[in-house]
């Protein structure tokens, strides 16, 4: 499957059909996704409906947007009108939309095909997908082993040449993770940058939607069409003009001379060698191209999971509350005797392990008498960890990281729930501190299990992360 | 944390669990606490949790943002409905 930017220059150029680029989706997903298991749904005859009037358009010689034609697969987590969405969940599995995203909204006015839903941990719980009620997705890369989570099945289908885009959403690293493991590009903007109305909440001051692509050029394009203010959302924020996506300036990847700080609590001794090797590569390269690499501390790395395993099952723990069995979803009515019995029960049946973990994880925590030892240590250390972010950019353009401290895992490794949650190890604190990160795949390791750097870029600056990703990107292609 | 904490906890939060799950929940909470509780290391002196002050409430007037056979559809998905009413269980005891 072609990069966005490759196929609307074909439909500019006409030489490629919309309805090819459909049929060619179709039949990879038909070919691939018994075994891979990435999409929940395939919405077959939208898009063909849909790929009929732009082939019309390009017939009549219209001009196409960006991202007009481009098959887009969206995690289970984001409303899609008129459809199931599940977020991974027994509790939603008979749930129909009643309207789109805002995200969705956009991409439909670009004229994007929506190409389906993607399977995912249920509510966004998990780091390997394996906790979706619907069974687990394969990397495509070796299927014995898992895509990641929490996005496992939007990171999968990009990576197994199903679509060129897909939309996943990112609490602690649920984009980036599964991105490293895939081998695909995979961006958490700035938490505000693009609207969460539609998006099934989990942490609400943490959670961001963002773009899987196979570029970060693509991921540019992906941006700007998502992202923006909108009124139902009162955490987004209007992109200013300084702020705008230069798709033709990340192009050009003129990165010489700006600074990337590489920070040494990242590069700890729990590393995978091969991971320490591959990221060592990619400092390399970008020296050569006369970027200057500083050796930075982020002090409250160490506390960054500790931080993230209070506030985000404070806030799960309030945000679920709204599967209760009444108003929509699996419920006890029938078998229930009182009131309270229907929200125990409807609760009981459709929530998996990991979602009562952390409800009951987030209950405690803002319990009476340990609120202030939990809680609000939690929230005073998050202010500290943005300092950090910010005291760091003062002296450098990005951060470089590695995103993971390992490989894709096969799948049944990790059972033990704190194994998981040490998973997005390099990935939090960024979703903590409300920065914008990427992981971009570099080499594979020696068997050809994909590896992925992280970009952390200053508030709102996702335009350096993604030069410096496209800079990447380009040397790669032109070794091989 | 012992199997009382977690039933009390399972009953705040509304879930029901079974005996089983309670001796499995008690003991990964245990585990997942002991690193929970780093966060108390933490020295946050000087640090206080950040206040807003932006503006961000809009105009108190009604937007057509939604259809207005958005209605049909919310009721179509619930459980339990008697006509445009959701139905629940007794509140009141008679």
């Amino acid at each position: 499957m072609d990069t966005i930017h490759k196929i609307h220059r074909q439909y500019t150029e006409k030489t490629r059909r919309p309805s090819e680029v459909i049929d060619e989706a179709l039949s990879t997903i038909k070919e691939k996704d018994e075994t891979i298991n990435a999409f929940l749904s395939v919405f077959e005859d939208q898009v063909y409906a849909q790929a009929k009037e732009l082939d019309a358009k390009q017939d009549r010689g219209e001009a196409f947007g960006p991202l007009e034609g481009i098959p887009v697969s969206i995690k289970d987590a984001i409303l899609t009108k008129d459809e199931r969405t599940t977020a991974g969940s027994k509790i939603l599995q008979t749930y129909t939309a009643v309207y789109d995203a805002s995200v969705i909204h956009n991409l439909r006015n670009e004229g994007a095909f929506i190409l389906g839903k993607t399977n995912m941990d249920e509510f966004a719980m998990g780091s390997s997908t394996e906790n979706s009620a619907f069974s687990p997705t394969r990397n495509p890369h070796d299927t014995s082993r898992v895509p990641g989570g929490s996005s496992g099945g939007s990171a999968a289908s990009v990576a197994a040449e199903m679509c060129p885009a897909a939309l996943g959403s990112d609490t602690g690293g649920s984009i980036r993770q599964p991105a490293a493991f895939c081998g695909v590009t995979g961006l958490k903007p700035t938490y505000g940058r693009v609207s969460r109305s539609g998006l099934i909440a989990m942490a609400s001051s943490l959670d961001q939607i963002g773009p899987f692509t196979k570029t970060s050029l693509d991921a540019g394009y992906v941006l700007k069409g998502i992202e923006g203010k909108d009124t139902l959302d009162a955490t987004s924020v209007h992109i200013s003009s300084q702020r705008q996506i230069d798709l033709d300036e990340i192009e050009r990847g003129d990165v010489a001379g700006l600074r990337i700080g590489v920070p040494q609590e990242y590069f700890t001794e729990g590393i995978q060698p091969e991971v320490k090797q591959k990221v060592e590569e990619v400092i390399e390269e970008f020296t050569n191209m006369n970027v200057i690499i500083k050796d930075i501390s982020l002090e409250t790395t160490q506390f960054a999971i500790p931080a993230y395993y209070v506030i985000m099952p404070a806030e799960v723990s309030s945000n679920l509350a709204r599967y209760d069995g009444i108003r929509y979803g699996v419920s006890s009515f029938e078998n229930a005797s009182t009131l309270h019995e229907v929200y125990t029960q409807s609760r009981a049946q459709g929530f998996g392990p990991e979602v009562m973990r952390r409800i009951m994880l987030g209950t405690y925590v803002l319990s009476g008498g340990y609120y202030d030892a939990y809680y609000a240590q939690a929230r005073t250390t998050q202010t500290k960890i943005r300092k950090d972010f910010d005291t760091a950019f003062e002296e450098v353009d990005a951060i470089l990281t590695p995103t993971t401290p390992h490989q894709a895992f096969p799948l049944g490794e990790k059972s033990d729930p704190l194994s998981m949650y040490l998973e997005d190890i390099f990935t939090v604190a960024v979703n903590l501190s409300g920065n914008p990160a990427m992981s971009v795949p570099a080499n594979p390791d020696s068997s050809e299990l994909p590896i992925g750097f992280q970009l952390i870029g200053n508030h709102f600056d996702e335009q350096t992360i993604l030069t410096l990703g496209h800079a990447w990107d380009r040397a790669i292609s032109r070794q091989s | 944390m012992n199997a009382e904490e977690i039933q009390h906890l399972a009953s705040l939060a509304a879930i029901s669990i079974d005996n089983e799950q309670t001796a499995q929940f008690a003991e990964e909470f245990s585990s997942i606490l002991d690193y929970v509780n780093t966060i108390k290391e933490a020295k946050t002196d000087g640090f206080n949790i950040p206040e807003y002050h932006t503006e961000t409430l809009r105009e108190d007037s009604p937007e057509q943002v939604f259809p207005d056979d958005i209605a049909d559809s919310i009721l179509e998905q619930t459980p339990a409905r008697n006509d445009r009413y959701v139905q629940v269980k007794a509140v009141l005891k008679k």
